[in-house]
């Protein structure tokens, strides 16, 4: 598969606060990359580097084909009218407003409408259309949907779709895990400046520690200190807490410690965390 | 070029629509114009003489002054720059077509007082029409050159309102199109001498294109086009 985005070795410092730390990583031709971070740990400086908006200062970014973004805070003159926008970037990209791109963000209707008139959703719809003129092959999202109701997100993730299957590449920066979860084929994490991890939603849920919780009311409460493959938890309505990396371990190590102490199991919930859970966990974990 | 041209009659458009621009662009110039047009001529002998340049003066160094660097403030101080750049628009660009605008709006206006005096207060002609509308040319270049640098300098419309008084009040004041600049005291009529208001009325009231009034008035353009050039690569490179 072709790359359509390398960035090797990327260095970046205000000052002398070093942003972006030798950062480095490829997105092939067609996968949509989300791009997650705290606050601060240099995700927009990143997508500022890789969007063409700010220099680096040691490293390189290869982008294939055009580059369209759509910004996360951007604005456009109050007067400008939806038209004069798309015909205005247009003449500059050397490309028209495609009637079927207009359909599909359901610009249509909006077209004589101000700028300044337009509800936060349809200025989204409306930046995400100034990204898609130019027919670009690469396209770098800043929180597409934030801010945008129920409806909006839903309107956004059925048009980032459509684009995924046009084959288009798509750099999703976003807070929303469940978004990333349904969305996105690879994971960036940035932290203190560093990739801290890079891989499939699938395999951050392995490599995150706490892949399952579990809780387990026995028939009478088990001695302290057995207790390896399950990490306890503040208990929770009588019911001891656990949380474990493997499932297999976590239920094997509960069945031998009722064996051990003649314990009968009276009641067990698992449940997983989200990828949300998961990355707040590595956040936290990165503060401590 | 056609997207740049696009963009020139675009942003004409957009202050058309924009209400605030049209105030001092239109509204307030003209409006003084009438109140004081009738007022000068009443108390002051000779005002008829030059009242047309005089009203012009103010309009233009109100249009530019005042009026258009709050587009470009909202332009390069917020996100709607970002929005320029990645949608491959040149940031100067938004500088250039604000100008050029600005002067077709300035020179509208310019128009309306030039042919609204004679009839409504009996202003007299200028004495040389070359040389009253080469100076009007430089004098609404002047003018918006100034407002570039103020649009490119300061960050926060709030502060602009303030800011762009310091040229405002005292080309209002020393350059002789409320009372004769003689009146004033030889430091004041010095500092009046630093402002493209005082130059662009004595050009456009003298009898014949005079070179010596007219290239200050080309300094007074060049000079800010400069400082604009240097803050647009600064801001650029931020």
């Amino acid at each position: 598969m072709q790359t359509a985005l390398t960035v090797r070795g990327l260095q970046k410092s205000y000052g002398t606060h070093r942003v972006l730390n030798g950062i480095s990583f490829e997105v092939r031709k067609g996968q949509t990359f989300a791009l997650l971070g705290a606050n601060g740990a240099g995700k927009t400086t990143l997508l500022e580097c890789m969007e063409g908006l700010r220099r680096t200062d040691a490293g390189e970014i290869q982008v294939s084909g055009r580059r369209g973004v759509q910004l996360q805070s951007s604005t456009l003159p109050a007067q400008m009218k939806v038209a004069e926008a798309l015909r205005f970037f247009g003449l500059w990209q050397h490309h028209e407003a495609q009637p079927e791109m207009l359909r599909a963000l359901e610009l249509e209707p909006l077209l004589q409408k101000q700028y300044g008139q337009l509800s936060t959703g349809q200025k989204r719809r409306v930046h995400l259309a100034l990204a898609l003129l130019g027919e670009a092959e690469t396209l770098f999202l800043d929180e597409p949907t934030a801010g945008l109701d129920v409806e909006g997100q839903i309107s956004l993730h059925r048009e980032i779709r459509r684009l995924k299957q046009q084959g288009r590449t798509i750099v999703l920066a976003s807070h929303d895990m469940a978004e990333v979860e349904t969305l996105c084929d690879v994971i960036a994490i940035l932290k203190d400046g560093a990739l801290a991890f890079l891989g499939t939603p699938a395999e951050l849920t392995k490599v995150v520690p706490g892949a399952v919780r579990l809780k387990v009311r026995f028939s009478a409460m088990p001695a302290e200190g057995e207790w390896q493959a399950c990490r306890p938890l503040p208990a929770e309505n009588g019911m001891l807490r656990f949380e474990a990396d493997r499932l297999e371990d976590a239920m094997a190590e509960l069945l031998a410690v009722a064996g051990r102490q003649n314990l009968a199991i009276l009641e067990l919930l698992t449940e997983r965390p989200t990828l949300e859970e998961r990355f707040l966990s590595m956040v936290r974990e990165a503060k401590a | 070029m056609k997207a740049f041209l696009y963009g020139v009659a675009l942003q004409w458009k957009l202050s058309l629509r924009n209400r605030e621009v049209l105030i001092v662009y239109y509204l307030v110039p003209l409006v003084f114009f009438l109140f004081m047009g009738g007022v000068l001529t009443s108390i002051m002998p000779g005002a008829n003489e030059t009242l047309i340049a005089s009203m012009t003066v103010f309009g233009v160094t109100m249009g530019g002054v005042l009026g258009m660097p709050a587009p470009l403030v909202a332009m390069y101080s917020t996100d709607m720059k970002k929005a320029y750049q990645v949608g491959g628009v040149p940031l100067w660009t938004a500088a250039a077509s604000s100008v050029l605008s600005g002067f077709a709006h300035l020179f509208v206006m310019s128009l309306v007082i030039f042919f609204a005096a004679p009839v409504l207060f009996d202003a007299a002609m200028p004495q040389n029409l070359p040389a009253y509308f080469i100076a009007l040319a430089l004098l609404i270049l002047a003018s918006l050159c100034t407002g570039l640098v103020f649009g490119l300098v300061v960050k926060s419309a709030a502060k602009l309102s303030m800011v762009t008084q310091i040229i405002f009040l005292p080309s209002v004041l020393l350059s002789g199109i409320m009372f004769p600049a003689s009146m004033l005291p030889a430091v004041l009529r010095g500092v009046g001498k630093l402002l493209f208001a005082s130059w662009s009325f004595e050009a456009m009231c003298s009898p014949v294109v005079d070179a010596k009034l007219l290239l200050p008035l080309a300094g007074l353009i060049l000079l800010p086009l400069a400082i604009s050039a240097w803050r647009l690569n600064r801001i650029k490179a931020e």
